[in-house]
């Protein structure tokens, strides 16, 4: 009676069974409607599922419509979604500022909590100033909001040095320190930084996964799609970089600096690739929409190309901004944005992939339309 | 065909694909019943101690409690080995299987092992050095895998150590770990039920097994997580069509009524209705009677069944005119719970008189199609006994007095007027939505693919994957 008695059954008393030429079993469409017809799914646990697609990917009105006509729960208060959306919106189309404020609307004892991260933030702020060439704003923006923050910390204070000290090129992009890293660098050191993000989690909300177990680690580097293609060799980025001349302005120390006093992230994109099954994300400013705007696609070059529009990456210093500023981007977007993957794409995958290695074995009636759900007979 | 509105649903006649809504089968939709559903679903026999009837006696002894068992007297040679199996083989319905063994004194030699046999293993030899067997040694820490010359594998154990043996049948390996740590795994090449095995062989030696009843020391919660995971990733690096996560849920409010729900989605995702056309999906035939059907629903989990009648006569009189369908007695039984959970007994009685004798009689219901569904025949005396208790929620038939019942009621009628529709091509679409079709198509290829893998390995089921949310999100 139970499904997999009936299957078990179902090998045994076909007497002879029937078999292409390349040996692959054929199951009929009647034997295999049958097989369908006794699983036993309850109308429970599908609301759930639509209920958690509702509810990961923004749709916060038609999650509480939803719970009202069917008598589902949500999987988690809806009422925060909304305000995590709104943050999510600024920090997607660029606007650090109103991240920044709506931050602290939300939660004002996590930017007091993480002064790195607001550090960051501030800092390619006045970047932005200095690339737009608005010397004077730079300057007494850093005076007043940057430089009280160094005296309080000297790793502030190195980096609020090295961002004065491009006010001294006239041409940031022909600067002696500026060779330019191509996209496999870049994606080479995007998974530098990931493991590096990774190995300094340490935390874990209430809604939130756990981090990943170590032992994974080292499987991650090549997991990452940005990595497929380029092998991950973060060891040879370092003796190039390390070609730069000056010591204090060392390019290994810039980026181990700026995730060094980097804030725990919650997340990274491999880390909700692990735990998540989701692929690592993509910000992109176009999608302003809020229902839309969690189900990005990952993609580092994507990250990089946003960022390169608001700063320049051939700088080392810059360079090594543009990873801080990745960080706080994650950050932001994890502690206030994922708060699950929605789980039918994944089962939707797995179908695909189900049925692709049951293709191996047997011609049976597959569904290939997802949209009509309609059974294909199986080809003899 | 659901072409002739007149017969409807005749369940007397062998019309299959005519709507049939029992199949959206109500019994299991109460919790305590999808318990016993969902335990026989995942049971399987595993282990538990070792096994006392075919051990070999002559060398060892086992324990009282069977957990242990320790040599006896001086071995001399290679066939007096006192190796034990435990009670049952291991369960194959799972990713992987895992039990470890506790090296109590390593005795004289410390020849201590641990591994997995075979029925009709020769019981005097240890685990490895006869065929269709492996053994993982402590003496010399070698793995032997069938041949009397074994490999060096890993570290030896002695007293203390805990030495722990699984089988992966995600990647068809066995694989060994010692005080928490992995050792080492090596291709599962036997075939067959497997026996875990442990085994003394020198004087003094005893050791002491665990299968699961405590808390191992390797991590095993992990190791099949990220087993899980490696799978997982798999699959979701495979392109699924965009959009299509987005028209499955829309389809399911679609199907089942969920009006509101699907104006406020439809709103918030006003982009994408278009790019629905665009990818040639297709006007949904699930739109068909909505708002009728969404005010249908909530007047049966209302429990207004009155006018659920009174609706139905105005918009799909074909629904109700056979007053001896399946779909008219879900709904006079439904009437006759209301009454019940009101508690006004007198009009119960008299309305089941009225309208439910007649199905105690029919022939429809009398176990007819009760192959997978015992519980059909059944169904009209469940619902009368009710009368018969003082509380009749608390007895095994409570669950219908639940909204859980009213649901099922509310989805058949859904179920049926969608097949009135006369665009609707298929009866299969008026049970089940796109997102249930998928689930139950991913169910059985899961099935069958662990069937092709000598029936191991795990399988999708859809409670235990919302489970695994649930889990997460207390955590």
């Amino acid at each position: 009676m139970f499904l997999s008695r009936i299957v078990l059954r179902d090998l045994d008393s076909i007497d002879s069974p029937t078999y292409m030429a390349s040996s692959k079993k054929v199951v009929t469409r009647d034997v295999w409607e049958r097989k369908l017809r006794d699983v036993k799914i309850r109308k429970e646990d599908m609301n759930r599922l639509v209920m958690n697609f509702l509810v990961t990917e923004g749709y916060v009105d038609a999650a509480d419509k939803f719970r009202v006509e069917s008598g589902t729960q949500p999987d988690i208060d809806l009422a925060t979604i909304t305000d995590r959306m709104e943050v999510k919106r600024a920090v997607q189309s660029g606007n650090v500022q109103e991240a920044i404020e709506k931050i602290n609307d939300l939660n004002p004892t996590i930017l007091d909590t993480n002064p790195q991260l607001y550090f960051h933030l501030q800092q390619q702020k006045l970047i932005e100033l200095i690339r737009a060439g608005k010397i004077n704003e730079a300057l007494e923006f850093a005076q007043e909001e940057l430089a009280p923050r160094g005296e309080e910390n000297q790793a502030f204070l190195e980096e609020i040095e090295k961002t004065v000290a491009l006010l001294v090129f006239e041409d940031v992009k022909n600067c002696p320190y500026g060779e330019l890293l191509d996209v496999s660098q870049r994606l080479k050191t995007a998974s530098e930084v990931n493991a590096a993000i990774l190995t300094s989690q340490s935390h874990e909300k209430a809604f939130l996964r756990s981090p990943p177990p170590p032992q994974l680690l080292p499987t991650l580097q090549h997991s990452s799609p940005a990595t497929a293609a380029a092998p991950s060799q973060p060891a040879a980025l370092l003796p190039h970089r390390s070609s730069f001349p000056s010591p204090r302005s060392s390019p290994v120390a810039a980026p181990s600096l700026s995730f060094a006093v980097a804030p725990p992230l919650f997340f990274s994109p491999l880390h909700r690739q692990l735990t998540g099954a989701a692929p690592p994300f993509q910000i992109d400013g176009r999608l302003s929409h809020p229902a839309q705007a969690s189900n990005a696609e990952a993609d580092w070059d994507g990250l990089w190309r946003q960022i390169s529009g608001l700063t320049d990456y051939s700088h080392p210093f810059l360079f090594s901004s543009t990873l801080a500023l990745a960080e706080s981007y994650f950050f932001l977007y994890h502690h206030f944005l994922v708060i699950a993957d929605p789980k039918l794409p994944s089962l939707l995958k797995m179908l695909i992939w189900t049925q692709n290695q049951l293709d191996e074995k047997a011609a049976y009636p597959r569904i290939n339309n997802f949209s009509t759900a309609a059974l294909e007979d199986p080809s003899i | 065909m659901v072409a002739n509105q007149e017969q409807e649903v005749d369940t007397a006649s062998p019309a299959a694909t005519a709507v049939d809504p029992m199949r959206l089968a109500s019994r299991w939709r109460s919790p305590e019943e999808w318990n016993e559903v969902a335990k026989e679903l995942e049971a399987e026999p595993a282990p538990s101690e070792l096994n006392t009837v075919n051990s070999s006696g002559l060398f060892a002894v086992v324990s009282t409690d069977k957990m242990s068992v320790r040599y006896l007297g001086t071995n001399h040679h290679g066939h007096d080995v006192g190796v034990v199996q435990a009670d049952r083989p291991a369960p194959t319905h799972r990713a992987v299987y895992y039990f470890e063994m506790r090296v109590k004194n390593a005795g004289e030699k410390g020849q201590t092992s641990i591994g997995f046999t075979c029925e009709g293993f020769k019981m005097r030899r240890q685990p490895g050095w006869e065929s269709n067997s492996c053994g993982y040694h402590g003496d010399d820490g070698y793995l032997y895998r069938g041949h009397g010359k074994g490999e060096s594998f890993g570290p030896k154990f002695t007293s203390g150590d805990i030495i722990g043996a699984g089988i992966n049948y995600v990647s068809q390996e066995f694989f060994f770990t010692k005080n928490g740590s992995p050792v080492g795994g090596f291709p599962k090449d036997i075939k067959g039920p497997l026996y875990p095995t442990i085994a003394v062989h020198s004087q003094d030696e005893e050791v002491t097994v665990n299968f699961g009843k405590e808390q191992f020391c390797f991590d095993i919660e992990d190791y099949i997580l990220k087993e899980k995971m490696r799978q997982q990733s798999a699959s979701d690096k495979l392109y699924l069509q965009p959009d299509i996560s987005h028209w499955v849920v829309r389809s399911y409010l679609l199907h089942y009524g969920y009006q509101d729900t699907l104006n406020s989605f439809d709103m918030a995702s006003e982009t994408d209705p278009p790019a629905n056309h665009q990818n040639g999906f297709g006007e949904p035939p699930e739109m068909y009677g909505i708002s009728h059907r969404k005010i249908l629903r909530q007047l049966i989990m209302s429990g207004d069944i009155d006018s659920t009648f009174k609706r139905l006569g105005e918009w799909y009189p074909q629904v109700i005119k056979d007053e001896k369908s399946v779909i008219c007695f879900l709904l006079h039984s439904q009437r006759f719970i209301e009454y019940i959970r009101a508690e006004e007994c007198e009009d119960a009685v008299k309305y089941a008189r009225a309208n439910l004798a007649s199905f105690l009689t029919h022939k429809a219901f009398d176990g007819a199609h009760g192959n997978f569904w015992p519980f059909r025949f059944s169904m009209p005396f469940e619902i009368v006994a009710l009368l018969a208790y003082d509380k009749p929620a608390e007895t095994c038939i409570g669950y219908l007095l639940d909204s859980p019942q009213r649901e099922f009621v509310a989805d058949a009628v859904n179920a049926t007027v969608l097949s009135t529709n006369p665009n609707m091509k298929d009866p299969e679409s008026c049970l089940y939505s796109c997102l249930e079709k998928l689930l139950r198509q991913l169910t059985v290829c899961s099935f069958e693919r662990r069937a092709f893998n000598n029936d191991q390995g795990d399988t999708f089921l859809l409670h235990k994957e919302m489970q695994k949310c649930e889990r997460s999100r207390r955590s």
